[in-house]
């Protein structure tokens, strides 16, 4: 059984809970073992374009406390993935920041340590648990369903640093997905950006950002949508009504999901368990067709 | 030599050292030093009247040492050298003193201590001189045969150029037909002149050159020796035809029910299992490929043996060795274009409708998979629109940072083929810089761009996606106007970057050549000596050396052919003076100077029931890595032995008395 701090960042403990809810419930019966991290802050990452050494802090300090309790972080958010791995990457190379930062961790009493290792959701599901152990466990399978994966750009960028996906496409999620019985694919642009970074000061661009991937989606005959980020959740899941009033599509609707509740759709869990009473997308739709009912 | 007689010579070098000390005055403090017969100071020491002086003086005074502190021994140690030579002296017991680059020019504001320090130069240089010997060199004859790796259009021209000098030539080819990437290409830029055309005569002229040995199908396997000695084994593949008796007629290849992807055009068509390359293939001879063979994986069919009128297929043949003895190696085994794959973004090997140049040049050939017809592989439909995207991979610091060379002039060609075959094609250049630097390519630059329907925007694609027709759809930001294009292109066509061929590293070990950051062969002198390579005899010819065009790498195939050539006709080799040498009594035959020597110069030998090292006096070049590794002082190198170099040193740690 592999064990892993549950890093999860603040985008989801403040408005995503259902990928929280569906990790802790579906990882476990996958054979993954969480370990609550409640001293873990946020990443940091929305500080880098203003503060770099104020980011470095905050992903450094987390790294450090996980390196003391000798566990690898699994980090949900894409963003905080990136964050962790690239502050690991910042440090080892500078050495002038990397003592201001051990500095400032000591007055703390944290001794700066980031020999960690920092895993996905989409790894930890793709290289831990193993496509052969998701197929066996699917009693359910996603039979018919043409459904996007939708990767995120950190997942595949910046490519200087180990990505969850290293072939710059996202095949290990795509495999998955087979994995849960569905039909996967080629459409436009899977690999660009939700958005999300632009949506505080320029929300009109960022919905069209994300209008152009449904729209593609919906072009290459998908039924739905999955991403392993929150940000790119919110963008197509919850801001679905925006993005249609915006750009002024009404056929711009497609059930989103995250890759943790198809995964446990597909091994059997009640959508409760999912949290998917959550997803403000029209995902009834595909839980008709498995003949299952949100309200179980 | 216990008798040292020592004549110093100081020079003014007009006001360079004269201008900031007084020579004469070092002069008179040399007179002193023991040993010193005669110390002088002269205007211009190397002049003629200098160079008389001395040879004069070492007549006159019985002289057996020579110091001549002027400029560097960079630049007139050989001048003196023979300046002892022709007064009967070994040149090798000149000492040059550097008073000029080491000493007026660097201390032109303190003169009076920049003579103090030409004194002390000279007097450390009088206490050197001491222990110098005579050193006399060794002459190993040169075999006059080449061996040339690589058969495209390098090889070739070395070969012609070497063969026709009256040297014997081995060209070793990997593929079954010479002829390289030239044979690929359609046309040649900036003249659109046929790539074949003008390569095919090459061609025969190699096969009928009765200097010249073709080892096609063939790899070199192993490299020893040393310059104008080498021994060179060549793996002859099996072909599973018997060479000796086919006739090229083709019949076997006629009858082949077997299909493989054609490597020639670059995946693009089909060949048989038993193929020639390409029609005006030489040798005109055909392999069997096993991997599609219907009697190697299946075990049935045997057609081609049955339609053999001369019986020459052989399913049993074996892979032979053959060992050559060559004096000089000319190395021009060409490039390989950087795997597009690589640059996810463009969607190379994902999309059919994005291609290579090299393969819209099989493209365009009539000889080519669609006869010369350019289409979208996903259709077959003529392309409407087509994006030319330059710099596929070239100086992109994620994937190849140097220059291709070739892409801008041939995505001008490219321009051409696509306007040649489809005139009302609208063709997009995407492009970073145009670089037309060779002769008449501004000239053809010019042309292309005044074409109706052709335009050029400075900007790389961002990320190519695929339409469900098989179109791709991009945005480019084009930077000379400022604008987010959004483009729909039938074909996009990648000028890849280029990059050494995957069997260099190991041919590389085996030669022992340096490579360059970009994995190429580093050549002797970037500038100057651009087709030697730092093992002597081991020359380079062609891409191998960096990417070139066509013109280009002819020049340099021909340039390391007339080095080679002077290489092979001079007729010996001769060691370096200053050799490393071996106290067999001090030697513990420890083989710590085997590891250090890059030259393979070292071995170690039983020798009356001990182990010492062996320095092969050909291959050692002096580098002295091996004398200051040895742990007991037993490797020594002729003219910086230890005791030299300490006599020196003690004396300026003692100052000038």
């Amino acid at each position: 059984m592999s064990k892993f701090l549950l890093f999860l960042g603040c985008t989801i403990p403040t408005k995503q809970y259902a990928y929280e809810i569906s990790a802790r419930n579906v990882l476990p019966r996958l054979g993954i073992e969480l370990v609550d991290f409640p001293e873990a802050g946020c990443c940091g990452f929305p500080l880098k374009g203003i503060n770099k050494k104020g980011w470095v802090y905050m992903s450094a300090r987390i790294l450090s406390i996980a390196a003391k309790k000798g566990l690898p972080i699994l980090a949900l958010c894409n963003g905080c993935d990136t964050s962790l791995r690239k502050i690991k990457d910042i440090l080892k190379h500078d050495e002038v920041l990397r003592n201001e930062i051990a500095e400032l961790l000591s007055r703390e009493g944290i001794k700066l340590n980031f020999n960690v290792d920092v895993y996905h959701t989409i790894e930890v599901l793709h290289d831990f648990v193993g496509i052969e152990r998701i197929k066996a466990l699917v009693v359910r399978p996603l039979k018919g369903i043409k459904i996007a994966s939708y990767p995120g750009c950190h997942m595949l960028r910046p490519t200087d640093i180990p990505r969850p996906e290293p072939s710059g496409e996202p095949k290990k999620f795509d495999s998955i997905l087979s994995a849960l019985g569905a039909e996967v694919g080629y459409y436009p642009d899977k690999g660009g950006c939700c958005g999300a970074t632009m949506l505080p000061y320029s929300p009109k661009h960022a919905f069209k950002l994300t209008a152009i991937k449904i729209k593609n989606m919906k072009d290459f005959g998908f039924q739905a949508t999955t991403t392993s980020c929150p940000y790119c959740m919110e963008m197509l899941d919850s801001k679905q009504d925006a993005i249609r009033a915006e750009v002024g599509d009404d056929t711009l609707s497609i059930p989103v999901f995250y890759i943790t509740q198809l995964v446990g759709l597909a091994i059997g869990l009640k959508p409760k368990e999912l949290g998917l009473n959550l997803n403000l997308s029209p995902v009834e739709e595909v839980l008709e067709r498995l003949g299952v009912s949100i309200y179980e | 030599m216990s008798d040292v007689r020592v004549g110093v010579y100081i020079c003014h070098c007009g006001k360079n050292i004269a201008g900031v000390i007084n020579p004469a005055k070092v002069a008179e403090f040399a007179s002193k030093l023991p040993n010193v017969v005669v110390a002088r100071d002269y205007m211009y020491m190397c002049s003629s009247p200098g160079q008389s002086l001395i040879e004069e003086d070492i007549k006159k005074y019985n002289l057996n040492r020579v110091i001549v502190a002027a400029c560097s021994p960079r630049m007139h140690e050989p001048t003196f050298q023979a300046v002892l030579k022709r007064a009967g002296l070994n040149p090798w017991l000149l000492q040059m003193v550097n008073i000029r680059e080491h000493d007026t020019w660097v201390h032109e504001d303190t003169p009076d201590k920049a003579e103090e320090k030409a004194k002390e130069l000279v007097a450390a240089a009088v206490a050197r001189a001491t222990h110098l010997y005579e050193i006399t060199t060794e002459k190993a004859p040169v075999v006059k045969s080449a061996l040339v790796i690589g058969g495209g259009i390098a090889g070739i021209r070395a070969a012609l150029d070497l063969a026709n000098a009256g040297i014997k030539v081995y060209l070793v080819e990997k593929r079954q037909s010479i002829g390289g990437r030239m044979a690929q290409l359609d046309k040649t830029f900036p003249t659109l002149d046929c790539s074949k055309c003008i390569l095919t005569p090459l061609m025969v002229d190699v096969a009928r050159h009765p200097n010249i040995e073709i080892y096609a199908y063939s790899e070199v396997v192993d490299v020893s020796g040393s310059a104008g000695d080498f021994k060179v084994k060549i793996k002859l593949k099996p072909t599973y035809v018997d060479w000796s008796k086919c006739t090229g007629c083709g019949t076997c290849v006629e009858k082949c029910p077997g299909k493989a992807p054609n490597e020639f055009d670059e995946g693009l068509g089909f060949r048989k299992a038993i193929y020639f390359e390409f029609a005006q293939a030489v040798p005109r001879r055909p392999v069997i490929d096993p991997r599609y063979c219907l009697w190697f994986t299946k075990g049935i069919c045997r057609v081609c043996s049955k339609v053999c009128p001369v019986g020459a297929i052989d399913y049993e043949q074996k892979e032979r060795y053959v060992e050559l003895n060559v004096g000089a190696i000319v190395v021009a085994i060409g490039y390989e274009i950087y795997d597009m794959t690589k640059m996810v973004e463009y969607g190379y090997g994902k999309f059919k409708n994005v291609i290579t140049g090299l393969q819209l040049e099989r493209l365009s050939d009539a000889d080519g998979p669609t006869k010369g017809r350019i289409v979208r592989l996903s259709d077959g439909r003529e392309p409407k629109t087509v994006a030319i995207v330059l710099c596929a991979g070239s100086r992109d610091e994620k994937h190849v940072r140097y220059c291709c060379r070739f892409g801008c002039a041939a995505a001008l060609k490219h321009v051409y083929y696509v306007k040649h075959a489809v005139p009302d094609a609208k063709v997009l250049v995407l492009y970073t810089d145009v670089r037309a630097f060779g002769k008449g390519f501004e000239e053809f630059y010019q042309k292309v761009r005044s074409w109706d329907d052709v335009y050029f925007i400075r900007g790389r694609p961002a990320e190519i996606f695929e339409d469900k027709d098989g179109s791709l759809i991009f945005d480019v930001y084009d930077s000379n106007t400022n604008q987010l294009i959004n483009v729909r292109a039938d074909l996009v066509v990648l000028e890849s970057a280029v990059v050494p061929p995957k069997d260099w590293e190991p041919l590389r070990r085996l030669l022992k050549v340096s490579c360059d950051p970009g994995g190429f062969a580093l050549e002797l002198h970037p500038k100057l000596r651009p087709f030697e390579t730092t093992a002597d005899g081991i020359f380079l010819a062609g891409t191998i050396q960096g990417p070139k065009d066509i013109p280009d790498t002819v020049a340099h195939a021909a340039a390391a052919a007339a080095v080679a050539i002077g290489f092979l006709l001079k007729g010996y080799v001769e060691s370096v003076p200053y050799l490393a040498t071996v106290n067999e009594d001090l030697c513990s035959g420890c083989g710590l100077c085997v590891s250090v020597c890059p030259y393979d110069a070292i071995t170690i030998e039983e020798k009356e029931g001990r182990r010492v090292a062996k320095v092969n006096v050909i291959r050692c070049k002096g580098c002295g890595a091996c004398a200051a590794t040895c742990p007991s002082g037993a490797m020594q190198q002729h003219y910086f032995t230890d005791t030299q170099i300490l006599s020196e040193v003690s004396t300026l740690a003692g100052g000038a008395k």
